[in-house]
């Protein structure tokens, strides 16, 4: 089997490795532990090794900004809804309903598709080209000339989803 | 050529993109509109917005045969294509507008941010009818998503629509994660997000069996959004939980907007589609079928055209399988027939609303006798969603049904011609409850405001018009088609 388009370097496969193997052990306890509180603590071990492949293939403006966004941001706003449930120490919460099996399935036969076609064909479709001077730069660039457009309409979204967040919550007075 | 601090190639783009901007200036027009007036002239915003789009309308409808170009580095194509359902999705705003103007359940002091939501989603499908570039495509959908969810729950007193739009919210957040999954193969197995690249390298390298897997998971990403059978679970409660203004957009625009990125992403990064085409026609099977069954026996008149709407999508789907250039052609007429039938449908489920109080077809018996000439509209639009002629349901039907038996999918047409008449027992059940009850629920007769008699004559024409003089509407598609721009095919 071809690996080649994960890494050359026998040490950064090692360590990709690693942190594969984190990654998904951590996301398969997020859905199966019991402790809400415990599944908001695993998301975030799992936000972190996917912050580490980030770094591992140099992508290390992604892998700030996904320390702070999701980590930093995310993971404290799902802690806080957490802690406002009531049932958080509750035992008895469940995390699957009837339709376990025929999930676990569809989960199972996606699963075996995904890695046939990913081992056949691989993903050969990028260059590996190391930016000079990490990629925050390269990043501003892109987003100030080629993606200046989805950049501006990222913008006006926010502002769409600021008015639907007052018109939710908001009461105005008659 | 002045070398001024916009680029040059960023100032060509926003002229290209004229409509958009205006709708974008109305949009923040009407936010500082709200701050001014006091609450209760609210009622003017919608006004306000329904001219502003009215004005978007005509310059897109002016500029509707310039050649296409692509605009941004290819995050946008502005072309005939993108235009046509730019149009059908400003026609169903404006008359969404009107809608809404009467529409007691909203109350008067949430009317600012209402329509302000209104425009910007209006914007957020107009992008989504041009978007070429997969991250343009995620962006712009889901705009449009996070918009309707705080619109179908935008009545927050009725618990329905509360329930509707969580249940709108959970599915569709889960429906876009599955979509920008299936993206992002094809991302990583082409190197490039937009059309144009992911054509070129599709022409040297070839297909590979990830790159179908990826186009499938966004399919069903699609599916949720246009509510394709098996992933329609939501649109009945959403739809029938919206306020009935905000049911009729949904499933008038937002699924044409839906439609059009389908057709386009499909035609632009798939050089033939006998890969998924079996696949694509079995959902268009199943989505008919599944829709006109359910609704035989709902009695709720959103539902009932909540579930009518998902056999529509199935009809639309059967022009797409045909895929050719008649293919489209023909789900561009069916879509504008769609756009006013439907209206003028919702445009009378409001009437009899306001007088009512209730959206059971239950409730309709009497209507022929207390207001017979609107009785009888009512029947028009009802045998155009039907598909019987003289109305525009008929040729937008006969169009699809002529692709599919064309390209040789004849078993796909002898379903969709059952499945019609399958539907025609359920609009039948609405005008059998109008003309022949025993029980006279409406007593009094039924006087429509002016703008929801703008929406039901103005449609009404137009459903009779598409039929009876339909050579200029289908030279109207051919040459949409013939200007599509960056087509696989090159057609």
């Amino acid at each position: 089997m071809d690996f080649s388009f994960i890494s050359d370097s026998i040490v950064t496969y090692g360590v990709f490795l690693l942190f594969a193997v984190v990654a998904v052990a951590s996301a398969f306890l997020v859905v199966s532990v019991r402790s809400v509180m415990h599944s908001a603590l695993f998301l975030a071990v799992f936000l972190l090794s996917v912050a580490a492949f980030f770094f591992i293939f140099d992508a290390d403006f992604l892998g700030i900004v996904q320390i702070l966004l999701y980590v930093g941001g995310v993971i404290v706003l799902i802690l806080f809804a957490v802690m406002l449930t009531a049932r958080v120490s509750s035992s008895l919460l469940q995390q699957t309903n009837e339709q376990k099996y025929s999930a676990l399935i569809v989960c199972a036969l996606l699963f075996i598709m995904l890695s046939y076609s990913i081992l056949i064909s691989g993903l050969q479709g990028f260059e590996n080209t190391l930016l000079p001077g990490g990629t925050a730069k390269s990043v501003g660039w892109l987003l100030m000339t080629v993606y200046v457009l989805p950049f501006e309409v990222a913008s006006i979204v926010l502002l769409a989803a600021l008015i639907g967040a007052m018109a939710i919550v908001g009461k105005k007075d008659e | 050529m002045t070398k001024g601090f916009i680029p040059e190639a960023i100032m060509q783009g926003l002229l290209a993109l004229t409509p958009e901007v205006f709708v974008l200036c109305l949009a923040f027009f009407i936010i500082i509109a709200d701050l001014i007036l006091p609450v209760k002239s609210k009622r003017n915003i919608l006004d306000i917005a329904a001219v502003g789009l009215t004005g978007a309308l005509l310059l897109t409808i002016g500029a509707l045969f310039q050649q296409g170009m692509y605009i941004f580095n290819n995050a946008l194509v502005v072309d005939s294509f993108a235009r046509f359902f730019k149009i059908i999705i400003l026609v169903s705003a404006v008359f969404m507008l009107l809608m809404s103007r009467d529409y007691k359940a909203l109350e008067n002091n949430k009317i600012g941010e209402y329509t302000a939501l209104v425009v910007l989603v209006t914007l957020g499908m107009m992008l989504m009818a041009g978007a070429s570039d997969l991250l343009m495509l995620f962006l712009s959908i889901e705009f449009v998503s996070i918009v309707f969810f705080v619109l179908v729950g935008f009545v927050k007193k009725d618990s329905k629509s509360r329930e509707a739009a969580v249940k709108y919210f959970l599915i569709g957040a889960f429906s876009s994660a599955v979509f920008v999954y299936g993206a992002s193969f094809l991302v990583g197995v082409t190197g490039a997000s937009s059309f144009p690249s992911i054509q070129q390298y599709l022409i040297a390298h070839g297909i590979s069996n990830l790159f179908i897997v990826g186009l499938l998971l966004m399919l069903v990403g699609f599916g949720f959004k246009i509510a394709l059978v098996p992933f329609h679970m939501w649109a009945p409660d959403a739809y029938e939980g919206a306020p009935a203004p905000v049911t009729a957009f949904l499933s008038v625009a937002s699924k044409s907007a839906g439609v059009a990125v389908l057709i386009r992403t499909f035609l632009a990064i798939l050089p033939d589609n006998s890969n998924v085409n079996l696949i694509l026609a079995l959902l268009a099977a199943i989505t008919m079928t599944v829709g006109n069954l359910v609704a035989l026996t709902q009695n709720n008149a959103k539902r009932l055209l909540a579930y009518s709407g998902i056999a529509h999508v199935g009809f639309i789907m059967m022009g797409f399988v045909a895929y050719g250039l008649f293919g489209v052609q023909s789900v561009l007429i069916y879509t504008l027939a769609y756009l006013f039938t439907n209206m003028g449908a919702f445009a009378f489920v409001i009437a009899i609303y306001n007088k009512t109080g209730s959206d059971d077809i239950r409730d309709y018996g009497g209507l022929s006798l207390v207001s017979p000439a609107l009785a009888f509209v009512f029947f028009v639009f009802l045998i155009s969603l039907a598909g019987v002629p003289p109305t525009a349901g008929f040729l937008g039907k006969l169009l699809v049904l002529g692709a599919a038996i064309d390209s040789g999918y004849t078993w796909l047409a002898v379903i969709g011609v059952l499945n019609s008449v399958v539907s025609l027992y359920f609009y039948a059940r609405i005008a059998y409850f109008m003309y022949f009850a025993k029980e006279k629920k409406i007593t009094e007769a039924i006087k429509p405001s002016l703008s929801l008699n703008i929406i039901i004559y103005s449609s009404l024409f137009m459903v009779l018009y598409i039929c009876l003089l339909p050579e200029q509407f289908l030279n109207l598609a051919k040459k949409t088609v013939q200007l599509l721009t960056g087509s696989f095919h090159g057609y």
